[in-house]
C-alpha cells in the first residue's frame, strides 16, 4: 500500500481553508452579538485543523491552534468576553494560521512567527480568565492523534490509492464508524479523507454516540454529520465553507453536490440505454424500422443535450463563493479608513461557471475597494450631509436573459464630474472645448492612470485599476457601466455570460467562410433597401433604420475574404449591439441557430483579433466565433482593437 | 545514446537520435521523434483573418483547435496548392500542438550524434538558429530544424498578429 501523503495533504489544505473562511466569516458575525453556535461552530473548525495538522506533523500549525482552541475554550465557557479587541485578536489569528498553512504549503517562503500570536492569545487569557493554565499536553495530544492516524489507516488501507486514481466516480457511500474517539473526532477524520471505500472497511467498537450514520459524500463537510450539536444557523455562514478554494489551490479541485452528480449518472444510464436501442435497430435494419430509428434519435439528442446541460451545472456553483470575502474586506478597510460602512449582499445563489467566479473576484474587490476609499464619506461628512452615520455598500447578483449581473453599489458621495473631467484636461485626455455627456465623462476613469483620489491610500488610489477592471471583465466576456449620482452615490453593474463553456449562436456564412455570432448580441437581421444605405464621406458606409444610422462594417473587407457579397441590398445585415453600441455587419447569408462549445484558440495558437474563440462545426471543421465588442469599436472608428486586414 | 561527444553538446537536440525525416520544397529535414505527437493526412482548414500568411488557419484535433502552419510559407519557399497526398506533422512544442504541412513525410531515420555536423554559419539572421545540424543518411543530407525555434513566433504569448 503506497498512500501518496502528499494527496492526503492536499484535502487537509483544502479543507483547512474551507475551515478559516467558516471561522471567519463566523467571526465576523460575532461581532454582531456573541452567538454560542457561532462560538462552537469557529471552535470546531480550529480543532479540525489542529488534528489535521497534527496528522501531519505540522507542528508549528498543530501548536498555534491548541493556543487558539485554548482560548476559544474560554470564550465559549464565557470567561471571557466577546469584545472587538477579542474578535480582532481572532481574526488576525485566521491571518496567521493561513500563512502558516501557506508556509507549509510551500507557497510562502518567508517563515512565520508564531510565539508572538501566542503570547498575545495567553495574555487574554491570563489576564480575563480565571486560568488560563492550560498548557499544551503533548503526550493527551499524541495519544489524540495516534487515535486519528488509526482510524485513517484503515481507511488507507482500503486503498486509497484507486480513490485518488478514479476521482471523478467518488459515489457516496456509508460508514457505520463507531470508535471509542469522541463522534466529533470522527467526523473531522471523515472530513480530510473525504470518502472511504465500502467494503474493506468495517470498523468494529462499540458505540458510544448517539450519531446516525455518517453519511460521506463528495461534499464531506458541507452535507456530512447531522452533528448533535447545532449546525450554523445564520445566512451567511451556510455554504459559506467551501468558499476561498478559488484563489488559492492551483490543484483545481471541483466540489460537486452529490445530487448533481446522481442526475449526470442517471442520465449516463439513460443514453446508454438509447445506445442500446440504437445498436438494436442498426443491427436489424429493415426499411420499415425507420420511424423507430428515427424517435431512438431523438431520444439521444435529447439525453445528450440534457447531459451536456447538467455537465455544464457541475461547474455553476452559486456567486456566494465570490462574495464571501467581502465581508471581511469591508470590515478590515472600513476601520482603517474610519468608516462605518455595513455591506448588505442579495442574490448570492445565483450560479455562475467557476472560471466566471474565479475571474470576477479580482475585479470586484476592486470595485468593493474603491466604494471604500472613494465612495463612501467619513461618518462626520456622512451627517453634514445629512445621511446615516453607516455607509451601505450593496452587493447583488441575479439572472437577466442569458447573463447574469452583478452590481456593486454604494451610497456615498457619487462621482465627481467636475473633478474628473478637471482631471482629464489636466492629462490632456479631454480638449478644453469638448462637452461630454456624464457617460463620457465617467468612462474617463477607465483610462489607465486615472485618479481623481487627492492622496494616494494604501487602498486605492494610484490609479492602477479601472482599467485593469474593466478589461478583466472584458476578457471574461462581460461589461461594465456605471451610473452615478451626486450626493447618494455609485453604481457599477456587471455583466457576465452565465458560462464561457457552451454559446448559443447564429452561424453565418461570408463567401464559404462559416462563423458565429453570439445569439446575445444580436439585435436583429435584415435585408436593407438600397434608398438606407448611405455613403458618409471618408466613414463608410451607414443603414439608416427606424430613423437611426447604424455603421456598417463589411466582414469580408475585415477579415479579407474574396468572392462575397459586397453590395448590402444582395447581403444581409445583421444588427449587432454592445455596450449600448450599435452597428450592423454585411453578411451573405444566415444558416442558422445553434449551441456551440467554445474552444480556445490561445491554449494552441494566439488571440486573433475579431474573433473571440472558436468551436467545432456539425462536420467536424473549426468555425471561428466573431468577437462583437471588437466588431463593435471598430465600426466606432477605434481602430488600434481590431488591425485592418483591408 | 552513448554517442555524445563533446562537440556535441552545441546542438539544441534532445538527446534521442531518432528523426523524423520530411520533404520539403526539394530538400530533406529531421525533426526530434519526441516532439512529433502524430502524422495525419492532409484535412481542410478554416482560414484565420488578420493572421501572417504561413499561417494556414486552425484544423479541429479530436476537438482541440490546433494551428497549421505551412513550412514553405514560412521558411520563404514557392507556396503549394496541398491535397490529400501531403501530410500534416502535428507537434508538441512547449505547452502548444501546432500542426504543420509538409510535401511528405519520409521515414524515422536514427542519426548518431557523430553523424552530425553544426550547421554553417549564416549570419545573424532570424532564422539563424533554426537549424540545429545537419547529417548524411546514406546518399541524402537531412537539415535538422529545432523545432522549439522555427515556431517561436507562434509560441510566445504576447505576440501580436502580424
Amino acid at each position: 500500500m503506497n498512500v501518496d501523503i502528499e494527496e492526503l495533504k492536499g484535502v487537509f489544505f483544502e479543507e483547512a481553508s474551507d475551515q478559516l473562511a467558516e471561522m471567519e466569516a463566523n467571526l465576523l458575525n460575532l461581532e454582531a452579538g456573541a452567538d454560542p453556535d457561532l462560538l462552537n461552530s469557529i471552535f470546531r473548525c480550529a480543532h479540525s485543523i489542529k488534528g489535521g495538522s497534527g496528522t501531519f506533523a505540522m507542528t508549528d500549525v498543530t501548536q498555534f491552534t491548541h493556543g487558539l482552541e485554548t482560548l476559544l475554550d474560554s470564550v465559549r465557557k464565557g470567561q471571557i468576553e466577546v469584545t472587538t479587541a477579542l474578535t480582532d485578536l481572532l481574526l488576525r489569528s485566521v491571518d496567521h494560521m493561513t500563512n502558516l498553512l501557506a508556509v507549509e504549503r510551500g507557497e510562502r517562503t518567508e517563515p512565520v512567527e508564531t510565539q508572538p500570536m501566542l503570547d498575545e492569545i495567553s495574555a487574554i487569557i491570563d489576564e480575563q480568565s480565571l486560568g488560563g493554565n492550560e498548557v499544551f499536553d503533548e503526550d493527551a495530544f499524541r495519544a489524540e492523534v495516534a487515535a486519528m492516524l488509526a482510524l485513517e489507516s484503515i481507511e488507507l488501507a482500503a486503498e486509497a490509492d484507486d480513490f485518488f486514481a478514479d476521482e471523478p466516480a467518488e459515489i457516496p457511500t456509508e460508514v457505520i464508524a463507531e470508535t471509542h474517539i469522541a463522534d466529533s473526532d470522527v467526523i473531522e477524520i471523515v472530513g480530510e479523507v473525504d470518502a472511504l471505500e465500502p467494503d474493506p472497511v468495517a470498523i468494529p467498537v462499540a458505540a458510544p454516540a448517539p450519531t446516525p450514520a455518517l453519511a460521506i459524500v463528495t461534499t464531506p463537510v458541507e452535507q456530512a454529520p447531522a452533528k448533535p450539536e447545532p449546525v450554523q444557523t445564520r445566512e451567511q455562514s451556510a455554504g459559506r465553507r467551501k468558499a476561498d478554494n478559488v484563489a488559492k489551490s492551483d490543484n483545481q479541485v471541483l466540489r460537486i453536490p452529490t445530487e448533481k452528480v446522481d442526475k449526470l449518472i442517471n442520465l449516463v444510464g439513460e443514453l446508454v440505454i438509447h445506445q442500446a436501442i440504437l445498436n438494436d435497430i442498426a443491427a436489424n435494419f429493415t426499411p420499415d424500422k425507420a420511424p423507430q430509428l428515427s424517435a431512438a434519435v431523438t431520444d439521444v439528442a435529447r439525453a445528450t443535450r440534457e447531459l451536456q446541460e447538467r455537465v455544464m451545472a457541475v461547474r455553476m456553483l452559486p456567486i456566494k463563493q465570490a462574495f464571501a470575502r467581502f465581508s471581511r474586506l469591508v470590515h478590515d478597510l472600513s476601520a482603517s479608513c474610519g468608516k462605518k460602512i455595513e455591506l448588505r449582499t442579495a442574490g448570492e445563489d445565483t450560479e455562475l461557471d467557476k472560471t466566471l467566479i474565479e475571474g470576477i473576484a479580482d475585479p470586484l474587490t476592486h470595485l468593493v475597494r474603491n466604494s471604500i476609499d472613494h465612495g463612501i464619506e467619513s461618518p462626520v461628512e456622512r451627517l453634514v450631509a445629512g445621511k446615516p452615520e453607516i455607509g451601505h455598500i450593496n452587493l447583488t447578483a441575479c439572472h437577466e436573459g442569458g447573463n447574469i449581473i452583478i452590481e456593486v453599489s454604494d451610497d456615498g458621495k457619487g462621482l465627481d464630474r467636475d473633478k474628473i473631467l478637471a482631471k482629464a484636461k489636466q492629462n490632456g485626455l479631454v480638449a478644453d472645448g469638448d462637452v461630454l455627456t456624464d457617460e463620457q465623462v465617467y468612462s474617463l476613469i477607465y483610462q489607465p492612470g486615472f485618479s481623481t483620489a487627492d492622496k494616494v491610500t494604501d487602498i486605492s488610489g494610484r490609479g492602477v485599476g479601472m482599467d485593469i477592471v474593466v478589461s478583466s471583465i472584458r476578457a471574461l466576456g462581460g461589461t461594465v457601466t456605471l451610473s452615478s449620482t451626486p450626493g447618494s452615490g455609485t453604481k457599477f453593474r456587471v455583466r457576465l455570460p452565465l458560462t464561457m463553456a457552451i454559446l448559443e449562436g447564429l452561424t453565418l456564412s461570408v463567401h464559404d467562410e462559416v462563423y458565429i455570432l453570439p445569439l446575445t448580441s444580436i439585435l436583429e437581421s435584415i435585408r436593407p433597401r438600397a434608398e438606407d444605405i448611405h455613403h458618409l464621406a471618408g466613414r463608410g458606409h451607414v443603414v439608416t433604420l427606424r430613423s437611426e444610422s447604424l455603421p456598417i462594417v463589411r466582414l469580408h473587407e475585415l477579415f479579407d475574404i474574396g468572392g462575397a457579397i459586397t453590395d448590402c441590398t444582395e447581403g444581409l445585415l445583421v444588427i449587432i449591439e454592445n455596450d449600448g453600441h450599435k452597428a450592423a455587419l454585411l453578411v451573405d447569408e444566415l444558416i442558422g441557430q445553434s449551441q456551440v462549445v467554445v474552444k480556445s484558440l490561445e491554449s494552441n495558437y494566439r488571440k486573433v483579433e475579431g474573433v473571440a474563440g472558436a468551436t467545432i462545426l456539425g462536420n467536424g471543421r473549426v468555425g471561428l466565433i466573431l468577437d462583437v465588442p471588437a466588431l463593435i469599436n471598430h465600426s466606432l472608428g477605434r481602430q488600434n482593437t481590431l488591425s485592418m486586414a483591408a | 545514446m552513448t554517442q555524445a561527444t563533446d562537440t556535441q553538446d552545441v546542438l539544441a537536440v534532445e538527446s534521442t537520435n531518432q528523426y523524423l525525416t520530411f520533404s520539403l520544397a526539394g530538400e530533406e529535414y529531421g525533426i526530434d521523434i519526441l516532439k512529433v505527437q502524430e502524422i495525419k493526412g492532409f484535412v481542410p482548414t478554416t482560414r484565420l483573418p488578420n493572421s501572417p500568411a504561413h499561417v494556414t488557419g486552425v484544423l479541429n484535433l479530436r476537438g482541440t483547435i490546433v494551428p497549421l502552419i505551412d513550412l514553405r510559407l514560412k521558411f520563404g519557399f514557392q507556396p503549394l496548392e496541398y491535397d490529400k497526398f501531403n501530410a500534416i506533422i502535428v507537434m508538441v512544442v512547449g505547452s502548444r500542438v501546432i500542426g504543420t504541412i509538409v510535401d511528405s513525410v519520409s521515414e524515422v531515420a536514427t542519426i548518431n550524434g557523430t553523424d552530425i555536423q553544426e550547421a554553417p554559419e549564416f549570419g545573424q539572421g532570424a532564422n539563424a538558429n533554426m537549424i540545429a545540424g545537419m547529417a548524411k543518411v546514406g546518399e541524402k543530407l537531412i537539415i535538422l530544424l529545432d523545432i522549439d525555434t522555427v515556431f517561436a513566433d507562434e509560441t510566445a504569448t504576447l505576440a501580436l498578429a502580424a
